[in-house]
């Protein structure tokens, strides 16, 4: 009996203490990357960009030190915070039906969709411009 | 029966320790404020500050084991680590502007030893304006594209009135008219001025010739100017790059000194394709 009321209590415990985490996932969604079910606007998933294949080209908005680690094949880096210094590298380098994808650490850095907001404009629509869905860790796990 | 009492005492006991635990969740480190905002010019070279102040509200010291700022951008500045109990401080945020525009939101993450709050999220909030805006930054004449002239616009906020003294083109081969647009309608004086060389033209005074133009109905000071660069390129089919650096002032000011940032543009054509650019030759 005591052993049953035990297992009871223990469950009833685990429960009570689970039901936050519960709460916070079904309004706050999973905390893991989510590998590209679904695409807010101006994204583009790793997928598709690699299927792209040369006809990308790569813009990195990554910290600088993290772009020398590794980075994009032919990929261009420009943050925010070094506009006005890189922004004209990545103009000399636009070719009319090459998209750019913009990508950021992860999934959860904005910095990507800031760059990729004004390069729209600084480009004048003469180039599509999107975010790579995922980021740098979306880009690396599709890497052999 | 009994069991069930026994039960529903001790989920009752329970749920009343979590409510004591959640309510004294900011009980020893209390913020007065975790969110901050500034406001900025995009630019600016000093770095903005804001700070946050605490106190410890707890009964035991209090120490922070880490700050971490989300974005390199910021650092942080704090007096010390160790509060006693009733004891205040405050820890600093600086905010470099970069070349950074719009509202940027910034966070910095702060761990303490204290089991009941452990770690705070403060927020920076910053809205970066730009008193000069050159949009598009680059004029491309496609591959068998017609090459007609294209524009490009210049944009001032409110309160910032300019002057544009000098336009470099790093060559002659584009032709490129200057004209300040009010109210939708071309300028009422001059023809704009146009540039067709790089070096030894005459300053462009069209900020002022609006001034005069303005009869006093307007305070034209008030308001946000627009310019906008009709770019004429070559015609001769060939492949161009063209670097071209507009030199500005504040409205008024005649000192070399005063000369604001320059803005740039980059005007591309690609060439037509290899048997055009024979055929000019033959």
């Amino acid at each position: 009996m005591n052993l049953r009321q035990g297992a009871f209590e223990a469950i009833l415990i685990c429960v009570v203490a689970l039901a936050p985490a519960g709460i916070s996932w079904i309004l706050k969604g999973p905390m893991v990357e989510d590998h590209g079910a679904s695409l807010d606007a101006g994204e583009v998933s790793v997928e598709e960009a690699l299927s792209w294949r040369e006809s990308v080209q790569w813009i990195d908005a990554r910290p600088k030190e993290r772009f020398a680690e590794d980075r994009a094949p032919g990929a261009i880096w420009l943050t925010p915070a070094a506009w006005d210094e890189q922004i004209f590298e990545v103009l000399n380098a636009v070719r009319p039906a090459q998209p750019m994808v913009v990508y950021c650490e992860s999934l959860s850095c904005g910095t990507s969709r800031e760059v990729a907001d004004r390069l729209r404009i600084d480009l004048g629509g003469v180039v599509e411009v999107y975010v790579l869905h995922g980021g740098w860790h979306a880009w690396k796990r599709r890497q052999p | 029966m009994t069991n069930s009492n026994s039960i529903s005492g001790r989920i009752l006991c329970f749920a009343v320790m979590a409510a004591a635990v959640s309510s004294s969740v900011e009980a020893e480190l209390v913020w007065s404020s975790k969110e901050a905002r500034l406001e900025a010019l995009a630019g600016e070279l000093k770095p903005l500050q804001a700070t946050y102040a605490f106190k410890n509200e707890g009964d035991d010291l209090v120490t922070i084991i880490a700050v971490k700022p989300s974005c390199g951008c910021t650092t942080t500045e704090l007096e010390k680590l160790t509060y006693e109990p009733g004891e205040s401080g405050e820890i600093r945020v600086d905010f470099e502007v970069g070349d950074r525009v719009g509202n940027q939101v910034k966070e910095v993450v702060i761990r303490t030893d204290s089991s009941r709050s452990p770690v705070t999220t403060l927020t920076l909030r910053v809205d970066i304006a730009k008193p000069i805006e050159l949009t598009p930054k680059l004029l491309l004449w496609d591959v068998g594209e017609p090459r007609e002239p294209k524009q490009i616009t210049l944009t001032t906020a409110v309160g910032h009135r300019i002057e544009i003294p000098e336009i470099v083109l790093a060559s002659d081969v584009a032709r490129i008219h200057v004209e300040e647009i009010r109210d939708e309608a071309p300028l009422s004086v001059g023809q704009g001025t146009d540039v067709v060389s790089s070096e030894g033209r005459p300053p462009h005074e069209l900020a002022s010739a609006e001034k005069t133009a303005s009869g006093g109905e307007v305070d034209v000071r008030l308001k946000p100017q627009r310019f906008v660069f009709t770019v004429s390129p070559p015609k001769d089919g060939k492949d161009h790059r063209l670097l071209v650096r507009v030199k500005l002032r504040p409205e008024g000011s005649q000192a070399e000194s005063k000369v604001l940032k320059d803005e740039r543009f980059l005007v591309r054509l690609l060439a037509d394709d290899v048997a055009a650019e024979n055929s000019g030759g033959g």
